[in-house]
């Protein structure tokens, strides 16, 4: 077989009309080169053999050079070590001590929802994964009203009764002994109010989505363990694509899951095959291993997409898969009732030119998000919360308590923050049940403002853009300290933060649906009608004077007092960044010396 | 269609042709679709009456009048400064200078000497002294004694506490740790310190006034965003006094009105070149703010960047440079006029800090280590509010530095990046990551930003360093190609030197250790050099961070021994 080379990550500095500094990543050196040169080098991707690099230069290869020029130059470039040869990331790997069998711990986050919360349990505690590993099960529940309460805590007691595993039920009693323990471990040297914010804060008078301090709950309680956690409404039930393959693990960055939408249960399982699998085991395996390894043992070729970046990144560490996420079947996860519309690729055709199915998906679609075939690890900051692995014996970001998005919130955290690592998602989807999620109403259509989870994942990319400090906690901690100054800010300068950033969110799906107009010649007309009827309300909202305020927030006294719980909430945040280290260390602490609520 | 000339304001995208602009003044958003493009197309061109009646309603001429009226001046006596560092014989020039130029029309004007010297400082105290008993006029000292007193009464009206009083000391004397990389900012805080709260006319030791203009002074101020200064070189004085003539303006009177505050009421009539682009203050009808006003320069040269000698661009380079011996004289030993022909009231952080006025609201420190400062201390003037504007005069001092080093052969096969270039590149990085994230620019937060970085380890600092470097570097390398294009490679010898100078950056830019400055590498290792570099950014950081109190401490003082 070829010996396969990956491209160096490169900084390409122009300097003057005719040459480039390029600045190599990988081995700290810089050189100057033509600009031909370096418009070649910059085309170069992906761990590949000589001639398949060769066949990508000549496909970008607008002058048309002489095949001897292409083949001299890759020659160069390996002498001068922007082509690097495959086995130098192999031997970066050879010191993990990771042997797989990772202790898993399982955990649920749950608000308001009895019969799903029954359901959750119904399909794991007879589940195998579950049944001969007697799988220890954290419930940690949001709800606050006692009679739902009261009857999640009999569901509780009636599966500990025929469950060999342990089982936890965690809520606002529970959580107080939590705090004390960890005041006790801590000498009370973390402040109160910011564990209180951390686990259980709720905006004052307002209903607001609590799922992100929920799962910090579940991030403390099992801090030094890995923890798979799920949602109340992911059942235990597994599909895959029907046109699925041999399945191969591929290595690559920024990848989003694709997005299938179907007018109902009906058609979507026309489409999807169950599957029998042991998903626990297939934690167990890769959760906290070496991303390269696993690759390296399950196939070749795979470094096939890999991009300079990652392979750098790979080269100066060991990053291993800090998560794992599998997609989700059957009830749509998403709250735009707008979101379909964006649908490309070969399925809208098939969903979007026939009227009435359009406009079953439109109002309500069922949805499934799976891979199409592969294992695919990647160093982006996308994650799906809703079944997902968590290598937590490492310090991990907290979720911010409040919103929706808080997974993307604890993704973006992760990548941007914490020292590098991968997500692993898999090829199966778990069953999302679709009978709670009622049709879009009228109000949903017209209601397009951005809500604090949305906001606060824009504040933490706005804010990190410009980070130039190492990975790891320090940049947490520094992320905390920029919280603050932003909460911080005079109203009328915090109103015009928001309101930049608003914009520049609109503009995008606004840039967007001019790209998909175009695209698709504005066919079919129906599709391009609703289209267009978004970009209208987007720019409505943009245009808007006093909509820089988040959604839960706009019923809440005057513009000012919203924007003052938010600002506050934003510098509570701020402080919340800057002690987590600290509150995640004392919960591992706890768990250690077998004082945590593990050890009830 | 108002906005489409506030350029203070940020535009997204939003499809093909379309975006949505966002006013920062009026706080409102509008959309700008394809229609709106076109016509701005159209009035962009050249002659369109529309467009000129356009400008008209934001015209961006300054009246000069109101700078050289009197009455602003006499309600705000300003303080001069001499800023001197051991050179006694020049520094009794300047006093005399001053003395013939000034105090004989202005003899309430006070000035005072900030005296860095170790070896002379005594001889100083006597020179001084003696003269203040001769002459007459209220001129102080101000040596390490008084910089001691005047640590200590500033203390006193604070705070105190450890961090302060390492602060100030910092201010005025520097780290002891960086005695390496001397410079005068140390004596520029203390002058700023001692004077605060008044308006200040400073002059380095190596100045004389003797007043030169052009022939043919414009009458009107221009305001722009980027402008700065033309510099010129010659072979020689002799060449250089021919371009120039003498001026009898009152340079003390002129600085004195033209810093400070200008309403927009102020801002009057069209200038002819509508090329220019409006600045976005005037476009607002905000103030305009002038903290620094910097005068023009004439004689040896006062820097020791021989990358000017390439990158000359002036109107008299043609001339100067054809004859191959006069160019080998200003390669080696150039003479410099630093002068325009109209007062330029600009943007762009270009700031020589020989001879200048400082407003008398409060302004950041400089860094008290390396040169550069002052390119420093205007960069951060300019981040620090979008009123904030530098002046120009088109009047010059003489410069007059016999000890300058001249330049062999050798030193134009060096590339390597000074303390004071560093440091500019990371604080305007610094600077423009607060800005990208539509942060404001303040005191603290500048301040923690540049503590913030200093916190990098060792070979993520180099790495910084390195980038900023190498981008330097690169657009150090356009210039030097467009010039080449500009002028077709003529004449030769010029040309020659620029070629070989590009091939020299390039050599030494691979290194990246090349990248630290030579000050510090001269004296310590890579590693000690990069501890020392981030100690200065956090004990600079530090420093902006409770500059604020400090100066208004130091100007409270001064108020209360005036007016007390």
């Amino acid at each position: 077989m070829d010996k396969k080379y990956y491209p160096s990550h490169n900084k390409y500095i122009k300097a003057g009309n005719n040459e480039y500094f390029i600045k190599n990543f990988n081995t700290g050196i810089t050189s100057i080169t033509g600009s031909f040169e370096a418009y070649l080098l910059q085309n170069l991707y992906g761990c590949r053999s000589i001639s398949e690099h060769f066949k990508l230069l000549k496909n970008v290869d607008q002058y048309e050079l002489d095949d001897s020029v292409i083949k001299n130059t890759i020659n160069k470039w390996i002498k001068q070590k922007f082509l690097i040869p495959e086995e130098h990331i192999f031997e970066k790997t050879e010191s993990i001590t990771k042997t797989g069998s990772s202790n898993i711990i399982s955990g649920c986050i749950t608000c308001n929802r009895p019969d799903m919360l029954k359901k959750w349990f119904e399909t794991r505690i007879q589940h195998e994964s579950y049944k001969k590993r007697k799988l220890s099960i954290i419930i940690c529940d949001d709800t606050k009203n006692t009679l739902i309460k009261e009857k999640n805590i009999k569901t509780v007691e009636t599966f500990k009764n025929s469950y060999q595993g342990k089982i936890i039920y965690i809520s606002d009693n529970e959580k107080k002994k939590l705090f004390l323990r960890i005041a006790d471990i801590t000498n009370s040297s973390i402040p109160r109010e910011i564990i209180d914010f951390t686990f259980s804060f709720s905006f004052p008078n307002v209903q607001s989505i609590t799922s992100g301090s929920n799962r910090n709950t579940l991030f403390a309680v099992t801090a030094g363990n890995c923890l798979y956690t799920s949602d109340d409404d992911k059942e235990f039930r597994f599909f895959s694509r029907k046109d699925q393959k041999k399945r191969i693990f591929s290595l690559t960055d920024s990848y989003r899951y694709p997005t299938n939408f179907h007018p109902d249960t009906k058609l979507l399982m026309e489409s999807v095959n169950k599957v029998n699998i042991d998903l626990i085991n297939i934690y167990e395996n890769y959760i906290a291993s070496d991303a390269v390894t696993v690759i390296y043992q399950r196939a070749n070729n795979s470094l096939m997409n890999i991009t300079a970046e990652t392979a750098a990144m790979i080269e100066k560490g060991n990053p291993v898969i800090n998560t794992i996420c599998a997609g989700y079947c059957g009830g749509r996860w998403f709250q735009n009732p707008y979101l379909p519309l964006f649908q490309q690729g070969d399925e809208r055709e098939h969903i979007f030119d026939e009227y009435k199915n359009y406009r079953l998906i439109r109002n309500n679609g069922i949805n499934m998000t799976a891979p199409i075939e592969n294992y695919i690890i990647e160093s982006g900051n996308f994650l799906m919360g809703g079944s997902l692995c968590i290598n937590n014996k490492s310090l991990i970001p907290p979720c911010l308590p409040l919103g929706t998005r808080d997974d993307t919130i604890f993704g973006t955290l992760f990548n941007r923050c914490l020292e590098p690592g991968f997500t692993l998602h898999l090829p199966f989807a778990l069953y999302h049940n679709p009978s709670v999620k009622h049709s879009f109403q009228p109000e949903n259509f017209t209601d397009i403002s951005i809500d604090t989870g949305v906001y606060s994942t824009l504040i933490i990319e706005k804010l990190t853009s410009s980070f130039i400090q190492p990975h790891g906690k320090e940049r947490l901690k520094e992320l905390g300290f920029r919280f603050q100054e932003f909460g911080e800010l005079k109203i009328e300068d915090f109103e015009e933060q928001l309101k930049l950033i608003q914009l520049g969110f609109l503009s995008k799906a606004m840039n967007h649906i001019s790209y998909l107009l175009d695209l698709y010649e504005r066919e079919p007309v129906w599709w391009a009608e609703d289209m267009e009827r978004y970009y209208s309300l987007l720019k409505k909202e943009a245009l808007g004077k006093d909509t820089a305020v988040p959604r839960e927030l706009r019923s809440y006294g005057t513009k000012k007092e919203a924007l003052t719980v938010f600002k506050n909430y934003l510098f509570k945040c701020g402080e919340m960044l800057q002690w987590w280290p600290e509150i995640w260390e004392a919960a591992k602490n706890l768990n250690e010396e077998k004082k945590g609520l593990l050890d009830i | 269609m108002d906005h489409l000339f506030s350029g203070y304001s940020v535009t997204f995208k939003t499809g093909k042709g379309s975006s949505l602009v966002y006013d920062l003044k009026n706080k409102s958003t509008r959309s700008l679709d394809n229609m709106d493009r076109r016509k701005v197309a159209n009035l962009n061109k050249k002659g369109s009456n529309n467009f000129l009646q356009k400008r008209s309603h934001l015209s961006f001429k300054l009246e000069s009048d109101i700078i050289y009226k009197k009455d602003k001046y006499c309600s705000n006596m300003p303080e001069i400064t001499i800023i001197t560092h051991e050179k006694p014989d020049s520094l009794l020039k300047i006093i005399s200078s001053i003395i013939d130029n000034v105090l004989i029309r202005y003899p309430d004007i006070e000035l005072k000497v900030i005296d860095d010297s170790i070896e002379n400082d005594e001889k100083n105290r006597h020179l001084i002294n003696k003269i203040k008993n001769e002459k007459g006029y209220k001129i102080l000292y101000f040596g390490k004694t008084e910089k001691n007193l005047l640590q200590k009464n500033i203390l006193s009206g604070t705070k105190k506490n450890s961090q302060m009083e390492k602060a100030i000391s910092f201010a005025i004397f520097g780290t002891h740790d960086l005695g390496s990389v001397p410079g005068p900012g140390g004596n520029r805080n203390s002058s700023l310190l001692i004077s605060a709260g008044k308006k200040i006319i400073s002059f380095d030791d190596d100045i004389i006034i003797n007043i030169k203009q052009h022939e043919n002074i414009a009458k009107f101020i221009k305001v722009s965003e980027n402008q700065i200064p033309e510099i010129n070189l010659y072979p020689d004085l002799n060449m250089l006094d021919k371009k120039i003539l003498n001026s009898n303006i009152d340079i003390i009177n002129y600085t004195t009105n033209i810093l400070g505050n200008f309403p927009s009421s102020y801002v009057s009539s069209v200038y002819d070149d509508y090329n220019t682009i409006i600045p976005e203050n005037i476009a607002f009808g905000k103030s305009i703010n002038i903290k620094a006003a910097m005068l023009g320069i004439y004689g040896e040269r006062w820097n020791d960047n021989l990358l000017g000698i390439l990158l000359n661009d002036g109107y008299d380079k043609k001339t100067s440079y054809k004859n191959k011996y006069k160019y080998s004289q200003i390669k080696s030993k150039p003479v410099s006029l630093l002068l325009h022909d109209e007062t330029i009231i600009t943007r762009a952080p270009f700031f020589v800090s020989s001879a200048i006025g400082i407003d008398k609201t409060e302004v950041p420190p400089f860094p008290p280590h390396g040169r550069n400062e002052d390119g420093i201390w205007a960069a951060i003037i300019i981040a620090l509010s979008d009123e904030s504007y530098i002046s120009h005069s088109p009047f010059a001092v003489k410069h007059s530095e016999n000890n300058a080093k001249i330049f062999t052969e050798q030193d134009y096969y060096t590339f390597s990046a000074g303390f004071g270039l560093s440091n500019y590149l990371l604080i305007q990085n610094t600077i423009k990551n607060i800005i990208s994230n539509y942060l404001k620019v303040t005191y603290e937060s500048l301040g923690k930003s540049l503590i913030n970085i200093s916190h990098l380890s060792d070979s993520d600092w180099i790495n910084l360093c390195h980038d900023l470097w190498l981008e330097y570097a690169g657009k150090t390398i356009e210039k030097l190609e467009l010039l080449l294009s500009k002028y077709k490679r003529k004449p030769k010898h010029w040309a020659i030197d620029v070629d070989n100078y590009i091939s020299t950056i390039e050599r030494e830019i691979v290194v990246n250790s090349n990248a630290l400055p030579k000050e510090l590498l001269k004296f310590h290792g890579i590693q000690k050099s990069v501890k020392l570099h981030k100690l200065f950014f956090r004990e600079y950081g530090e420093l902006l961070v409770i500059w604020p109190e400090i100066w208004q401490t130091a100007e409270r003082n001064n108020r209360i021994k005036t007016f007390g």
